[in-house]
């Protein structure tokens, strides 16, 4: 017998000989210590709308009861005209006359914002993040949305990740235009989640996995610092967790 | 009731549930824990170390489908703690077989069997943690990166070394007898 084949055996044999048995008092000790051992609670990721926001909600909330006002004045009668819908915030595009439109479907991470509402910004920071770790994305896996796996659905909304490239608008605020990224937002931004930064950070390959760096979590500081790393499907459909941070998703799947 | 009723439960902060759950995985816990540190009280410390993680941040764990595994890594990560900060004193004891080995092939198992542990206790908690994983839970090497939340080849590479050393315990038991028998 090869000394491998050997090694083997023997250390088999002393994890079968080993018999062990939880005893009671380490059960009955974590049972008794949970009332003071506090959960961690994800926190939901709604960002605190911040002042402009506030007003642009209630800009928002004015135009909305304009244009309907207007339209139940200027209804002829008959039972066949559309309604109105919600206009978006203030932008060079919109006006407070704009026409209406029509509500987004109800496929959540699919559906889509009434034209001309914003897209989520990207989140400035004071300083470049540090170069992260790994190479960047290749070409065929910047632009991609996935689905997370679970879905997180909110009515309409899910969280949507998306890989994006270095020089994206995204990205550059974060490592000044050296890495690739990802955001993980909530689409469509709309009705909820209006102006939420949700999750971004680095999206990196390491060997041959992709490795998503929670950055930036302004709603969930616990969160940030984190990373995962996700198997990339061969026809990069599906990212397959393999260090899932409890922070992130198991999965990605893509639209 | 089934685990994932239970995980489901224990995530909303049900502590009954929580409590079953305790019962229903803590064993198998703590059976990987005493062999991975090779030591009751470290184990039993791990354990419960373990088991009050996996409470506090079940929450977080997005996917109660992933639980088990999730759990197996939260505890190598207690037993990581427990192996690197209580360097007690311990014995180097181990129970004897309770049947003296009636022929020379059983008489060479539990030798092996023997310079095997010794080896093992040489490794370091993450060599021994993926031996464990592998040659007690059987677990593949990709099924081990996944648990911990380490790339594959950081795995093989640990299992290589891992087998390796006790290979080199079961040779250094090998020489003194051959250097014997050439006498």
């Amino acid at each position: 017998m090869t000394t491998d084949r050997r090694a083997e055996i023997a250390l088999r044999a002393l994890f079968e000989n080993d018999l062990t048995e939880l005893p009671d008092r380490v059960l009955d000790a974590v049972v008794a210590e949970l009332p003071a051992t506090p959960q961690q609670r994800r926190l939901p990721r709604l960002a605190k709308p911040w002042n402009g926001m506030r007003l642009a909600v209630a800009t928002i909330a004015i135009v909305i009861a304009v244009v309907l006002g207007a339209g139940f004045l200027s209804r002829p009668t008959g039972p066949s005209q559309p309604s109105a819908s919600p206009s978006p915030p203030a932008s060079p595009a919109a006006t407070a006359t704009s026409s209406p439109s029509s509500l987004p479907s109800p496929a959540p991470g699919y559906a889509s914002a009434p034209p001309g509402w914003p897209t989520p910004e990207p989140y400035l920071l004071e300083s470049p993040l540090p170069d992260p770790a790994g190479s960047p994305l290749p070409g065929d896996l910047i632009g991609r949305q996935y689905n997370t796996d679970p879905l997180n659905p909110q009515g309409i909304q899910a969280e949507v990740l998306t890989l994006r490239a270095a020089d994206d608008p995204h990205c550059v605020p974060l490592f000044a235009g050296r890495s690739t990224c990802f955001t993980i937002l909530w689409t469509p931004n709309y009705p909820k989640h209006i102006q939420d930064y949700a999750v971004r950070g680095s999206a990196r390959l390491v060997g041959e996995d992709l490795v998503l760096a929670w950055d930036v979590v302004p709603n969930d500081p616990e969160c940030q610092g984190t990373s995962s790393t996700y198997a990339i499907s061969a026809d990069r459909s599906t990212l397959t967790g393999i260090d899932v941070d409890p922070c992130s998703y198991g999965g990605f799947v893509e639209h | 009731m089934e685990l994932l009723d239970l995980v489901t439960r224990a995530q909303s902060g049900d502590e009954q549930a929580f409590a079953s759950l305790a019962v229903a995985v803590g064993g198998r816990l703590h059976a990987v824990s005493k062999r991975i540190l090779r030591d009751a009280d470290l184990a039993e410390d791990a354990t419960q170390q373990a088991l009050l993680t996996i409470w506090r941040q079940l929450p977080r764990l997005r996917d109660p489908h992933r639980f088990e595994a999730w759990a197996y890594r939260v505890l190598v990560r207690a037993c990581y703690a427990e192996g690197r900060t209580k360097r007690r004193w311990a014995p180097n004891l181990h129970a004897l077989a309770d049947v003296i080995p009636a022929d020379a092939d059983a008489f060479a198992a539990v030798r092996d069997r023997d310079q095997v542990e010794r080896g093992f206790r040489q490794l370091s908690v993450e060599h021994r943690a993926v031996l464990v994983l592998r040659y007690y839970l059987d677990l593949s090497p990709d099924e081990i990166a996944e648990t911990l939340g380490i790339p594959a080849g950081t795995i093989r590479s640990r299992l290589f070394y891992g087998m390796q050393s006790l290979r080199a315990a079961l040779d250094a038991d090998e020489r003194p007898r051959a250097r014997e028998a050439v006498r």
